[in-house]
């Protein structure tokens, strides 16, 4: 059994996240994880939140 | 032949942001040596007359000095002569001799090297009580060595404070930090050790001298660019960039990292050609030193405490290492199930359960 998998070089060493968080600074990505496996909130509508505010 | 000197005496050494700003300069007396040398910028402590008493390991990469060789030495004559001004000595002297008030005095400068000029900003701190100053030093810019009118005497290198070296079985990279040729099989050797006498304590020990190895490579990293920008602060790609080729050109192997399941709270990293799997085994997991080194690194990356185990090892499935970064938290469940040897996906659907567990009851 091979110990050392040849290495697709066309693999990317980053995958996973969108092309524009690829280019968000690196903590802002890791901070925005959920880190102890809480749920992020969902955003409210940019209406509920209008409505919300001006009560 | 006149007999080889012995080496001087060393000192200890050690972690990250690139500046001092959030740094209390007034408890930089309290820190030891292993905590000076976690500090991402230069830390030299000089007795009133320049003699340096303590020297950190940022400095030393930074000045591509080893701090062994030159405490014991005059800061403004033997080691950095082009601090040897009225604009540096001079307002070290006032400081020293009290004749100008409070603790401390900040400025900028520009060190001089053979190998470029730095473009520093400079606090020397008057340690509270005690004989001694500390020189707090940021690097703001890394320049093409100056050879104008406006140089000063460059700082001497490595090789100029200590002759020959090699000779006394000592070899050193380019940052002149001592380094050690030597088959990747010591690793083994050492875990095979671990297994003989103290095989429960491997996984903690190996992950816990990753993770000060990781806090090192911080430093590594933080001072590799030619710019100013900390590390947290550029592109995603990029930062991945930096710490893959920095961990394959070490000899470690490629390190990927997988995002996909970030909404999840976990990240997947994948090491392929591990330098800490020699030959298949019956050993379930190997590469628990790396793993805390990656850990330091997103340590400091998402400044918070964060956990990264090994899942899967390529000793046994002769695919490449498969390690989980999970919070704090999560950790202990994290370690549990990797020694079950459960893999990923379970993993994840496990601890989510377990907080499905938690909010439940």
């Amino acid at each position: 059994m091979p110990t050392n998998p040849a290495v697709d070089p066309a693999r990317p060493i980053l995958r996973g996240v969108s092309p524009r968080d690829a280019e968000r600074p690196a903590r802002e990505v890791l901070t925005a994880v959920p880190w102890d496996g809480a749920r992020r909130r969902d955003t409210l509508p940019a209406a509920a939140f209008l409505a919300a505010i001006r009560g | 032949m006149s007999p080889i000197p012995p080496p001087p005496s060393v000192t200890a050494r050690t972690r990250p942001p690139r500046s001092f700003a959030a740094f209390d300069p007034t408890t930089v007396d309290d820190l030891d040596d292993a905590a000076l040398d976690e500090l991402p910028f230069g830390v030299v402590c000089l007795a009133r007359d320049g003699l340096i008493l303590r020297y950190n390991l940022a400095e030393g990469r930074l000045a591509r000095l080893d701090p062994s060789t030159v405490v014991g030495r005059n800061f403004f004559t033997d080691v950095a002569p082009c601090a040897n001004t009225e604009d540096f000595h001079g307002r070290f002297r006032a400081l020293a001799e009290g004749t100008t008030g409070g603790t401390s005095v900040r400025f900028s400068y520009v060190f001089d090297f053979r190998f470029g000029a730095q473009n520093v900003d400079v606090e020397i701190v008057r340690a509270p009580g005690a004989p001694r100053l500390y020189l707090l030093i940021n690097r703001r810019q890394f320049l093409p060595e100056r050879t104008g009118p406006e140089a000063r005497e460059p700082a001497p290198r490595q090789s100029d404070l200590v002759a020959d070296e090699a000779a006394r079985g000592i070899l050193r990279n380019r940052y002149a930090e001592r380094v050690l040729s030597t088959p990747v099989v010591l690793f083994e050797l050492l875990a095979n050790a671990f297994d003989k006498q103290s095989a429960a304590q491997w996984r903690t020990i190996a992950h816990d001298w990753g993770l000060a190895a990781g806090r090192r490579l911080v430093i590594e990293l933080e001072t590799a660019g030619d710019d100013e920008i900390p590390l947290g602060d550029r592109p995603m790609r990029e930062v991945v960039e930096l710490v893959s080729d920095l961990l394959r050109d070490q000899g470690w192997g490629v390190v990927t990292f997988d995002l996909a399941e970030s909404a999840r709270g976990v990240l997947r990293l994948e090491v392929e050609s591990s330098a800490l799997v020699a030959r298949p085994g019956r050993h379930g997991r190997r590469c628990h030193l790396l793993a805390g080194m990656l850990e330091g690194v997103l340590n400091h990356l998402a400044q918070r405490r964060l956990h990264v185990e090994e899942l899967s090892c390529a000793c046994t499935t002769g695919r490449p290492c498969e390690m989980i970064v999970v919070g704090e938290s999560r950790r202990e469940l994290a370690i549990r199930l990797a020694a079950e040897g459960r893999s990923f996906d379970d993993v994840v659907a496990t601890l989510e359960a377990g907080r499905a567990d938690e909010s439940g009851g």
